[in-house]
């Protein structure tokens, strides 16, 4: 009996063959999908069960009041998605989500285009700056936010109080200043996050073809024509990229508020991660919480469809 | 094309100033780990050392008075290899079936896996925990998963998340689509099967992408702080690194609220968390630019 499988195509024409024959060819013949389904079946089992069925979990929770541990929870319908969208504490959760991602976002654009341009030149020591600046991006946001609450002492120690102590300068309390504590928080995030963006813009710039910086210079154009009419286009799809990144990512901002002081002072710093967090584990209001993150979601996934859609050709 | 003089004034103070702006916290906890507390109150914003050995790293590594790092080392560890083995697994085998194999529905459930991305992991905590928590015939819960606390606080709990990995999954297949067809072909002829030809064919010339996702997954891991603090954090024996540092410097901290806290002790611990991942990152950095952003954002 000849198993070599591949006789394949003719197989089943001829009735002598035994099951086994017709076998090894039925599989060869399909072979793609047999190994397509069995590698992809528990991969998506997998992924199903714990990327959207959460969702739908989500969506449900944020119907009813629920104390993690009652059961059943209260159906109350859309009684959650009311209270968050008249209640004032969170428009305030709102506005100061959006204030600090936004001023971050723009800090993280401009200073990482800007330094990207910078380290793009030919310069010594590039490697080490490239280093330099993405090193806070691999060291624990959390760890780092405990450090700065640490330099934040309200004491003279506090390593800001000294510093403004050498310039005579009386120490501040920053832990309850409404004022900076959401600048520090904005601080934290650039700090943190900055790196990331010039490690994409700089992919991008050093992906620009040298043809086209050569093609400027034969018709005359200077450096900062070369630069506005080569560099900025082609720089234009990536960072918009960048930019949607960074807005999904701006969103989310929560180690700086709760590791620093837990949303305050006077909730100045309770953005909607944080919020949703403290609801869910300091409340145990897992229905005010759970709406709120099907808020968000729906914010952030819009985003990254634009985002996924727009740049399509990459994945 | 010469650059003007402005810029060549203006690039070096501009990067060096930035640069001290940010390595000062990481130099300032360095430093402060070789002060004794008298000296570092008596220099406060910038550490100047007065001893090189490592006294302050000896409570938290050797003595444990306050709770010890090891047992943390060593849980994080091991949600490393788990999670980078998987990683490797879903990756490379999933990334070979949407590059290279065609069958019915491909292309709706690569667009489905895709979704995936757009949904962000901390916004899916809530519901993951409810699930962990009501999971039936877990943790003392019956059927209908009442009356326990199902995963959490459990060790399976800190393993049992995100082990399908997208994101590599998606680089992953970009890199196989730039491979040529031919060396498939040419190992099929031998005889070779779906396993040889991924393994001793594909795996080889991964290896710069590979290395990229690894090293995402490893810091990712290493500094996960807000998984564990929800899913184990009421459980005192399970404490991955992020999650006992932050408990030790809680612990310093607010007990001696009145008195100062000994900072440099503090920083023994917060510099030992940090530089696991910087040396990984400073031997492995070439790949990032490499393996990763260049394969996501060009084509």
């Amino acid at each position: 009996v000849n198993t070599q499988p591949s006789i394949g195509v003719r197989a089943d024409a001829r009735p002598t063959l035994t099951w086994r024959d017709r076998l090894d060819a039925w599989r060869w013949r399909h072979r793609h999908r047999v190994v397509a389904y069995t590698i992809l079946t528990p991969m998506l089992i997998y992924f199903v069960l714990f990327t959207w069925v959460p969702i739908v979990v989500l969506a449900y929770f944020s119907l009813n009041e629920y104390n993690v541990v009652q059961w059943p929870p209260d159906f109350v319908g859309l009684k959650n998605y009311i209270q968050i969208f008249t209640d004032p504490y969170y428009h305030n959760v709102a506005r100061v989500t959006v204030t600090i991602a936004g001023i971050t976002l723009v800090m993280n654009m401009v200073i990482g285009m800007a330094v990207a341009l910078l380290l793009n030149e030919k310069i010594k020591g590039r490697g080490i700056f490239r280093t330099i600046w993405y090193m806070p991006v691999v060291i624990s946001g959390a760890v780092m936010a405990q450090t700065l609450a640490i330099f934040l002492y309200p004491s003279s120690s506090g390593v800001f109080n000294s510093l403004l102590g050498l310039i005579g300068q009386a120490p501040v309390i920053w832990t309850q200043s409404t004022f900076w504590m959401p600048v520090w928080v904005i601080l934290f995030s650039v700090w943190r996050g900055v790196g990331g963006v010039v490690i994409f813009f700089l992919a991008g710039l050093q992906s620009i073809d040298p043809i086209l910086y050569e093609a400027a210079r034969v018709d005359g154009a200077n450096r900062r024509q070369s630069f506005l009419n080569v560099t900025l286009p082609q720089m234009a799809p990536i960072t918009l990229f960048v930019f949607v990144t960074q807005c999904v990512g701006a969103l989310q901002i929560w180690e700086a508020p709760l590791v620093l002081t837990f949303g305050g002072p006077d909730n100045s710093t309770r953005t909607m991660v944080y919020s949703l967090y403290s609801d869910a584990f300091g409340n145990l209001t897992m229905g005010l919480a759970t709406a709120q993150s099907v808020v968000l979601l729906i914010v952030l996934m819009g985003l990254s469809a634009f985002n996924l859609r727009v740049f399509r050709v990459k994945y | 094309m010469r650059r003007s003089i402005w810029i060549n004034l203006a690039i070096y103070p501009i990067l060096i100033v930035s640069s001290v702006v940010i390595l000062y916290p990481l130099a300032f906890m360095l430093l402060a780990t070789f002060t004794s507390e008298a000296q570092y109150y008596r220099t406060s914003f910038f550490p100047i050392p007065d001893f090189f050995d490592f006294r302050n790293y000896v409570p938290i590594l050797i003595d444990c008075t306050q709770g010890c790092i090891y047992q943390s080392m060593l849980t994080t560890s091991l949600r490393e290899i788990w999670y980078l083995l998987w990683m490797l697994v879903v990756s490379t085998l999933g990334g070979y079936v949407f590059a290279r194999l065609s069958f019915p529905g491909k292309n709706a459930l690569f667009l489905f896996f895709l979704s995936g991305l757009m949904v962000p992991p901390i916004l899916t905590m809530l519901p993951v925990y409810i699930m962990m928590a009501r999971w039936p015939l877990v943790g003392d819960n019956d059927i209908f998963g009442q009356g326990g606390h199902g995963f959490v606080n459990s060790w399976p709990a800190l393993f049992m998340l995100g082990m399908v990995d997208v994101l590599a999954l998606f680089l992953i297949k970009q890199n196989y689509e730039m491979i040529p067809a031919d060396y498939e072909e040419a190992a099929l002829v031998d005889g070779a099967g779906t396993f040889t030809i991924i393994t001793r064919v594909y795996l080889p010339m991964l290896r710069p992408a590979l290395t990229a996702m690894s090293l995402l997954v490893f810091i990712g891991i290493w500094n996960d702080y807000l998984g564990p603090l929800i899913y184990v954090g009421g459980n005192k024996d399970i404490t991955p690194i992020a999650l006992a540092v932050q408990r030790l410097i809680y612990q310093y901290t607010q007990r001696q609220a009145s008195t100062l806290a000994d900072f440099p002790l503090i920083f023994g611990a917060t510099t030992l968390m940090s530089l696991p991942p910087v040396i990984v990152y400073f031997a492995l950095q070439r790949y990032i630019v490499q393996g990763l952003v260049g394969v996501g954002i060009k084509g």
